[in-house]
């Protein structure tokens, strides 16, 4: 088990969490998507973890998974210690209501015809929390928590007639009305104009110091992910390929993947229009069809033919909270972890 | 305003472009007065948020208009012709996609499940091109190259191509007719980051080897300095601010520019993210004066009353509707 500084157990700890789902191809073949395949990481109250992806990885999965939404294939989802895949869903009301989720879509994810208090009151019905005059108080502190000032004027309203934004805070006082210890905000910002977005991420953070809320931040972008996640892993067809505190992953990747992510990032400077930015080839092949050895290894610019199509990589613990699963790091005698190749990389591997 | 760039005839030239929709709420002014020049070879980014009237600017511009049109009047100069002169049929049979065409958004979904894609981009040439098919396949085979599409592309269709190929293949189809004007409205919202990087590269070649000019539409400042010469900021139907991406980028003068820069989070920086407060004002019910007064920090007693029009910027290469440089430059 996962022991976090101060020795006891995170509060989420997923342990090797594979997500295969069957689905039928051509004929009478089935063909196996391995959505998520031995995924392990912990998150304790109070922290951040982003997950980086782009579509396809698994990240939406991974949390669904987290918030049991999915029952893994393999591998545990220990919540405090309580494995939550081997409970009974009647017995999870304990759990559902210490963990919610915020969604990407703040236009769909809220009914159009439910007025504001209606959404942010529903968990706290199916919980049976309060009186119906304590549930109504409940409301109007959650739409406080979220700057939706005077809760009173938007009580009655329905979700069409608020922007974006207004939309995702709903969202969040509908997640946040049970005071739940976890958070899993899936790419919550994705679909909010720029000029909001920073209000939204800010928002959570002030909730996070108040409550002590662990979130599992979903997101394509790494840039948002350095301005509200201090630690990130970045996902690949299924796997996390390289975790560590996202500033280091940001000035130093070490990962050949989170390096062409990273340069495929735009920022705002002029003298981008001049020149081609250098990018990954092709695109991820899908997770029904998963390459042989490293997974990454047929859009590698250092692909090392003959052991990365062949060996699956080790997990290389390159420092004391930096992880990649890359061959480059295995031959570099690193303290290893996890599973071992059994095998070591030639020194003379060519790096271009 | 007129964001008119020295030296050169511009290829298209915009004057108080207005469209509007009738709704129940009255008519909506989704492009409110918008001026601007754009020369040949360069590539205006036209950035602002959802609803302030980005789209309505390009569906103008090709004149792609919704039903409920209740207004649509200013002038469209290209290459010396007047747009706004031409019937719908001679506009259609001269202009739209021969000399302006459009990349959509989410183009992705604009193919066909049932043709072949390459029959889909012959068709832009046999159709509206009136080329026969045989010179329209080697034109194809030609556009996919372009593209850097693998010629087998040609008999593939759109289920088995990727999110990426399909958007080249909406490209192709814009190139067609060799317009001299491209939009590109928010063409690679819908694709991953690293796809989007692959496309943003095409775009760039496009621009140096075959010299198109382009409007690139984004809600992202940052993408759209990738291939910006200029920028122009849209707000609530109308130009806040035009000038070269170094200006906008480096040295935005319109309040809402400023904020919306600080409003990036940046790879590389930890400098803390600012936002604006409030939202974006209902387009039938537009504030008086400055659209963005009620939003800006800044506001002052002539904002709430007098409409600002584009005044020259400290660097005098951009034009910003805000009083505050009325103010700095006559005191």
């Amino acid at each position: 088990m996962n022991m976090n500084t101060n020795g006891a157990a995170p509060m989420l700890d997923l342990q090797d969490v594979a997500m295969h789902f069957k689905s039928r191809g051509r004929g009478f073949h089935t063909t196996t998507v391995r959505a998520l395949d031995g995924v392990s990481l912990t998150l304790d109250r109070g922290e951040t973890i982003a997950i980086v992806g782009e579509s396809g990885c698994g990240k939406t999965t991974l949390g669904r998974v987290s918030l049991r939404l999915l029952e893994p294939t393999a591998g545990r989802v220990l919540f405090d210690n309580v494995d939550i895949t081997q409970v009974k869903e009647s017995n999870l009301k304990g759990f559902r209501r210490r963990a919610q989720g915020i969604f990407q879509d703040p236009f769909t994810s809220l009914d159009p015809y439910m007025t504001i208090r209606q959404i942010v009151e529903e968990p706290l019905i199916i919980h049976g929390v309060g009186s119906a005059s304590e549930r109504l108080e409940r409301v109007q502190w959650a739409l406080d928590e979220v700057r939706m000032r005077p809760a009173a004027d938007f009580l009655d309203r329905f979700p069409h007639l608020l922007s974006g934004g207004q939309r995702q805070r709903v969202g969040i006082a509908r997640a946040l009305t049970l005071t739940p210890e976890y958070i899993l905000a899936d790419e919550p910002v994705s679909m909010i104009d720029a000029s909001s977005r920073a209000e939204i991420l800010a928002l959570l953070s002030e909730l996070q110091e108040r409550y002590r809320i662990g979130y599992l931040y979903i997101t394509h972008d790494i840039a948002t992910a350095r301005h509200f996640a201090p630690t990130a892993a970045v996902m690949y067809l299924g796997r996390v390929v390289e975790q560590g505190p996202t500033v280091d992953l940001i000035n130093n990747p070490l990962h050949p993947y989170t390096q062409g992510l990273l340069n495929a990032v735009p920022e705002p400077d002029p003298a981008n229009r001049l020149a081609e930015r250098p990018v990954l080839p092709g695109e991820a092949p899908s997770p029904a069809n998963v390459p042989s050895g490293c997974r990454f290894h047929p859009r590698c610019p250092v692909f090392m033919e003959g052991l990365c199509d062949v060996v699956e990589p080790p997990l290389v613990q390159v420092e004391p909270d930096r992880t990649v699963e890359c061959h480059l790091y295995g031959a570099e005698g690193k303290e290893r972890v996890g599973r071992d190749t059994g095998k070591s990389v030639s020194g003379d591997a060519e790096i271009v | 305003m007129n964001g008119r760039q020295a030296g050169g005839e511009p290829l298209l030239s915009i004057r108080d472009l207005r469209l509007s929709y009738a709704a129940d709420r009255g008519d909506v002014h989704a492009v409110d007065g918008v001026s601007f020049d754009l020369e040949a070879g360069k590539t205006l980014a036209i950035v602002g948020e959802s609803g302030s009237g980005k789209t309505s600017l390009a569906l103008a511009l090709l004149r792609l208009l919704p039903r409920n049109t209740s207004q649509f009047e200013g002038q469209i100069t290209l290459n010396g012709t007047d747009c706004m002169a031409l019937s719908d049929g001679d506009f259609r049979s001269r202009v739209r996609w021969r000399q302006i065409s459009m990349v959509f958004q989410g183009a992705t979904e604009s193919l066909n499940p049932i043709y072949k894609v390459g029959h889909q981009v012959r068709e832009v040439l046999t159709s509206r091109g009136g080329q026969s098919r045989s010179a329209a396949d080697e034109r194809t085979r030609e556009l996919l190259n372009l593209v850097r599409l693998p010629p087998e592309t040609f008999n593939r269709y759109p289920h088995e191509l990727s999110g990426g190929m399909k958007q080249r293949i909406a490209v192709a189809s814009a190139l067609a007719l060799d317009p001299a004007l491209v939009l590109l409205d928010e063409p690679t919202s819908a694709l991953d980051v690293g796809v989007q990087a692959q496309i943003m590269n095409l775009f760039k070649r496009l621009k140096s080897n075959l010299g198109i000019a382009s409007i690139f539409i984004s809600h992202d400042i940052a993408l759209a300095s990738d291939i910006a010469d200029y920028i122009a900021v849209m707000y609530a139907g109308r130009l806040v601010e035009i000038g070269p991406s170094e200006d906008i980028l480096g040295a935005p003068s319109h309040p809402y520019t400023q904020k919306l820069l600080a409003a990036i989070p940046r790879l590389r920086s930890d400098e803390p993210l600012e936002f604006i407060p409030g939202a974006p004002p209902d387009l039938s019910d537009p504030p008086t004066g400055c659209r963005f007064h009620p939003r800006c920090q800044f506001a002052m007693d002539r904002c709430r009353i007098e409409d600002p029009h584009g005044i020259p910027t400290p660097s005098g290469q951009s034009l910003a509707a805000c009083w505050l440089l009325d103010e700095a430059g006559s005191s």
